[in-house]
């Protein structure tokens, strides 16, 4: 089965971008410090751009609206999961994969927003701000790993490199 | 069956790049002395208002003294101190 051509190169330059600030910013930068400050507002704004491209982007598989629409197929690609059948095959995010990516970019948009507000008169040392930031962190690496996990699962199951959908943009739509 | 090995291999390899994250430890490394010997938070606040610093927040993290506040100069400062000499161990850039 051929691939099919679904994320144009600035989904996938957005996609590494961000992927690289998260590894930075969780592995390499110092908490708190300025290289950390400002990766963590490039991965927002680039998230936000993304969000914006889902706003407005003329093909279905980068709209929003279409992720959020697959969500009602949640339970039975949870049944598939369960009696271990194959998963079903998307042309955009597949509808397990689609609130992954919606929670993903809201932690993003909500580390860039609480650590901005940390820096405030009001909220600087604030412990309570740093806990939540911290518990966004955690949360978006958890998530992180849940995307891997898909990425692994829909590549095993349906024998195609899932994860060159992010390299050369082509993806395999049907079996 | 190779591709699949290669494959496992490469999430392990994610895996263990991320768990190892996970524990990030945010804060500084101060030297350890046993609590009779500290300078008393009182005395220790004290003595930083003393040189200029205004304090938002001043507490124990760890083995250090954390101070959120203002240098001299009004600039947001995050210092942590040793506890015994109060030498600066880390200076947050904000």
């Amino acid at each position: 089965m051929a691939l099919t051509p679904i994320w144009p190169l600035r989904i996938r330059l957005i996609h590494w971008a961000v992927a690289l600030a998260c590894i930075l910013n969780f592995k390499f930068l110092e908490d708190g410090e300025t290289p950390h400050r400002f990766v963590g507002y490039g991965a927002a704004a680039l998230v936000l751009i993304r969000v914006l491209l889902g706003l407005i982007h003329s093909q279905p598989e980068i709209r929003i609206q279409g992720m959020v629409g697959s969500l009602q197929q949640i339970p039975t690609e949870l049944a598939k999961l369960a009696s271990k059948q194959r998963p079903s095959l998307s042309r955009g995010h597949s509808p397990l994969a689609a609130p992954v990516m919606l929670l993903i970019w809201v932690l993003v948009l909500a580390l860039g927003v609480s650590g901005w507000m940390m820096g405030l008169d009001t909220f600087f040392g604030s412990e309570t701000l740093e806990e939540i930031h911290e518990l966004f962190s955690h949360a978006l690496q958890v998530l992180i790993l849940a995307h891997l996990a898909g990425i692994a699962h829909e590549a095993w199951s349906h024998r195609t490199p899932a994860w060159m959908g992010m390299i050369h943009g082509k993806k395999k739509t049907q079996d | 069956m190779n591709s699949r090995l290669h494959l496992l291999s490469l999430v392990a390899l994610i895996l263990s790049g991320f768990s190892s994250a996970l524990p990030a430890w945010a804060g500084a490394k101060c030297a350890v002395h046993p609590k009779n010997e500290w300078i008393s938070e009182e005395d220790f606040k004290k003595r930083l208002v003393e040189q200029g610093y205004s304090i938002k927040v001043f507490k124990i993290s760890g083995d250090c003294y954390e101070l959120y506040g203002k240098d001299k100069s009004g600039q947001k400062v995050e210092i942590y101190f040793d506890t015994k000499t109060g030498d600066i161990v880390k200076s947050v850039s904000h």
